[in-house]
């Protein structure tokens, strides 16, 4: 699924293949490697394209040692035939406008996700809102006409407004990535709950949770803003700026908190249906499956039986966690119908 | 005229080179998972890194962890079960530097490569070659052609991109 952010993807290629060139022929000064140091740490996406473009790079070392292509035929031929290399390379040259796209992306989704646009009566008319919406088990993948690419996890609500100096979102319900299309002329914000989370060209993964909303960057920097209670006049806590890598949570009292030494991969591991778990509490663990599946499981035991999960699971298979579960001995698993109740086996 | 960073440059390139490849092949045989990891656990232990210790050749400690993420992860092993068995025949089981599998493996990718490479604009194959096979800076091909630096660089970042979407042989084909 990762591929399917082609767009990001693509300009995450270009930088990489930019870095792999510089390297192969102009002495590094301190300050660029200081940028591709920066470069690298910003996001695992960028170390993984660069070592894709050194390697792709370094094949081409062995091309045509007998030297059996000739150079002036090709360019007497590209003279005769002249051909624009966007158009030679659909898909490099990004040729497929944003929206395009999303009508592709739709056309193959339009059974499982809700589309509206329409007007918004308490927006000015020319902007248009789009609303996204995934069932149970579903996630969806479209580009914005920013060229902004969103992922919409399972049960999840999504409002799109994209006005000519803002971009609106607001996240009602689920969870979210967002690969932002760098435009600093309109702030890229998403709403979630009590918090609103602002970026220029940036990823990041918006959850909102029973609890509150957790906000974690992949890469770039976005600034998470608790909403000011509406009732008093008192400001908020105050803003917490994200770099890649790091996370905050909202708590019910409203103040955004950051969080202590995240796992990004474990966050962002749902865009290929896999719930990662890293010493989880075990209602924690069921919880996550029962955003996915239609098969409910209910963990009822004392708190006096801590249970933690380290494993990573199929998010579409909670079977083989209960069968994990059943081997328990400390625990009892009884299902009925579409419920899965796990008990203290005393 | 050497240019004594580009000797630098391949030296790296030449150290981790079979690493490297493995990491390509493995993407582009669609064992995806595995590359990701790869540069998921690379990526990590950059970020615990000093950036003085790292600052003095990014590229080459980039090379380095992640050829070591990927001895550790065993990506080597499961990409020699994905060959062709003639090239897994466990006679030809030594060292993975200078094996013979690597050695023919690297051969039917370049031959795949040269193939590939003809779907390119002929600009950019042309290009392509005054590079990499004929050894021409950049400057010096954009004086040949009569054409700007700038638009040499962009022939070139097509084709590298070209070459990591297509330039290897494809999975009904290696397995």
């Amino acid at each position: 699924m990762i591929d399917a952010f082609r767009n990001a993807r693509e300009a995450i290629q270009a930088v990489a293949a930019e870095w792999v060139l510089r390297l192969d022929e102009e002495p590094l000064t301190p300050s660029a490697r200081a940028e591709l140091l920066k470069w690298l740490k910003a996001s695992p996406q960028h170390v993984e394209e660069f070592l894709l473009a050194t390697a792709a790079w370094r094949d081409l070392d062995g091309i045509d040692p007998q030297k059996r292509l000739d150079v002036d035929a090709l360019l007497a031929e590209a003279e005769s035939n002249v051909v624009t290399l966007s158009e030679a390379m659909p898909g490099v040259g990004g040729t497929d406008t944003p929206a395009r796209q999303r009508i592709r992306w739709l056309g193959g989704l339009a059974a499982t996700v809700l589309v509206v646009v329409g007007a918004a009566l308490t927006w000015p008319p020319a902007i248009q809102v789009q609303h996204y919406e995934t069932g149970l088990g579903q996630q969806t993948l479209f580009t914005l006409d920013d060229g902004s690419i969103v992922h919409l996890n399972t049960q999840s609500e999504l409002t799109v407004r994209l006005g000519d100096d803002s971009r609106e979102l607001n996240l009602r319900r689920g969870e979210a990535l967002f690969h932002v299309a760098r435009d600093p002329e309109r702030p890229f914000r998403v709403r979630s709950g009590d918090v609103t989370v602002e970026a220029i060209g940036t990823q990041f993964n918006v959850y909102r949770r029973h609890d509150g909303v957790q906000v974690t960057v992949v890469e770039g920097t976005v600034k998470v803003e608790p909403l000011a209670p509406a009732a008093n006049s008192e400001p908020g806590s105050p803003a917490v700026t994200l770099e890649a890598g790091e996370e905050a949570r909202s708590r019910r009292s409203g103040e955004v908190a950051r969080v202590d030494a995240p796992d990004i991969e474990k966050r962002t591991a749902w865009r290929e249906q896999r719930l990662v778990f890293r010493d989880d509490p075990l209602l924690a663990v069921a919880t996550e499956f029962n955003r996915y599946n239609q098969l409910q499981i209910d963990v009822n035991l004392p708190d006096t039986i801590p249970l933690s999960i380290t494993a990573t699971f199929d998010a579409h298979d909670p079977q083989s966690f209960i069968a994990f579960l059943e081997r328990d001995p400390a625990l009892r698993v009884t299902r009925i119908n579409d419920r899965i109740v796990v008990r203290s086996a005393d | 005229m050497p240019n004594p960073n580009k000797k630098f440059v391949h030296a790296i390139f030449d150290e981790y080179h079979d690493e490297l490849h493995r990491y390509l092949l493995s993407r582009l045989r669609g064992r995806a998972l595995d590359a990701a990891d790869v540069a998921q656990e690379t990526y990590l232990r950059l970020l615990r890194m000093k950036d003085s210790d790292a600052v003095q050749q990014p590229h080459a400690y980039v090379y380095r962890v992640a050829t070591n993420v990927m001895r550790e992860l065993g990506l080597k092993e499961q990409t020699q079960e994905q060959l062709p068995e003639r090239l897994t025949d466990p006679s030809m089981q030594r060292s993975p530097a200078e094996t013979p599998d690597v050695t023919l493996e690297r051969r039917i990718r370049v031959e795949h490569l040269a193939r590939a490479l003809r779907g390119l604009p002929s600009t950019t194959q042309a290009i392509l070659l005054l590079k990499k096979r004929d050894g021409l800076t950049r400057r010096e091909i954009a004086e040949k052609l009569g054409i700007s630096e700038h638009t040499v660089k962009k022939h070139l970042l097509k084709a590298v991109a070209w070459c990591r979407e297509r330039g290897l042989p494809d999975r009904e084909r290696v397995e």
